[in-house]
């Protein structure tokens, strides 16, 4: 087993559980007596958090282990992903659904004040 | 094969697909900066359903200005808020990290036995889409209808709608009623009376 992606698989979704409620680093070390620093430390998967401390955090969540996976993350080798992809494609070709388009998407990016001129300078010419 | 941060650009710099190009490329900046990076957003998408383009490469990861001059030092060309990456055929790709932190779960693509790429999960990357096809934008909903149409079956629906409609903005954003349109467009009406019922 991997530790480190372990605990960075653990960090990445208390961090999901702590935001999705709008719940500060401050506050939730308030809560479970864990300092922000540890916190912090825990959620970027930098440190083996002991079980002990897990549980105390998740229920300061309101949660418990059984809201996270304790496991490594899913290995999928490249072919697997392309061959999904590929299934992909054929469902969007017959539901008639045809490429995304790069040029929409930046405009609504301009749209929102995003300087999109380094991005556009990749686009082939039409 | 070593893993070296040159292998892995010279691996990117090989590859034909657009879409491995990025992948390797993304393996050879986690070995420069050192900490875990995950891609995210629109390459992300391609990966899973194709037909996409991405215009930059979106990672997110704890990358601190000294991590910058270190792609920097390795080739990377500063353009805006982007680093260029140049490839030997005159191709390029612009990354960018949006964000220090994933939002989110992940998988590892394992390009090869020793060499795997972190990106977000589908699920986490479907509650993205839907999310940001909330404000109300033409071109954010028919982007959510095509990833959902593409992945179908293939997507965790019960992880999706436990996300989604556990944030607390999900009421006020209408979150249940913006996955039940767009999942109607994409032929899912039975996933969205399933997953995401009517009050």
């Amino acid at each position: 087993m991997n530790s480190d992606l372990l605990a960075l698989r653990i960090g990445s979704q208390l961090r999901t559980l702590r935001k999705v409620q709008t719940v500060t680093l401050a506050q939730l070390s308030g809560r479970c007596r864990v300092t922000v620093s540890q916190l912090s430390l825990i959620e970027n998967g930098r440190v083996d958090v002991r079980l002990s401390t897990l549980v105390r955090i998740l229920g300061a969540l309101g949660s418990d282990l059984g809201a996270i996976a304790v496991k490594e993350p899913s290995v999928i080798p490249i072919s697997t992903v392309l061959e999904g992809r590929e299934r992909a494609r054929r469902r969007l070709e017959e539901a008639g659904i045809g490429d995304s388009s790069p040029e929409l998407r930046l405009d609504r990016k301009d749209g929102l004040g995003v300087d999109t001129s380094a991005e556009r300078q990749g686009l082939p010419a039409t | 094969m070593t893993d070296t941060v040159h292998s892995l650009l010279a691996e990117a710099g090989a590859a034909a697909d657009p879409t491995l190009r990025r992948l390797w490329l993304v393996a050879a900046i986690e070995k420069i900066v050192g900490v875990p990076v995950f891609l995210v957003g629109g390459a992300a998408v391609d990966l899973y359903v194709g037909g996409y383009r991405p215009t930059d490469v979106d990672i997110v990861g704890a990358i601190r200005r000294a991590d910058r001059e270190a792609m920097i030092s390795e080739g990377f060309v500063p353009v805006g808020r982007h680093l260029r990456w140049v490839y030997p055929d005159g191709g390029s790709d612009d990354v960018e990290f949006p964000s220090s932190t994933l939002d989110g779960d992940f998988i590892e693509v394992a390009l090869t036995d020793g060499v795997r790429v972190k990106v977000i999960s589908l699920e986490s990357l479907v509650v993205d889409r839907i999310h940001q096809a909330t404000d109300g934008s033409p071109v954010t909903f028919d982007e959510a209808v095509r990833l959902v149409a593409a992945v179908a079956g293939d997507a965790d629906w019960a992880a999706i709608a436990s996300d989604l409609l556990s944030r607390p903005d999900a009421a006020f954003l209408g979150s249940a009623a913006t996955a039940r349109s767009l999942l109607a467009r994409a032929g899912g009406e039975a996933t969205a009376r399933e997953f995401f019922p009517e009050d």
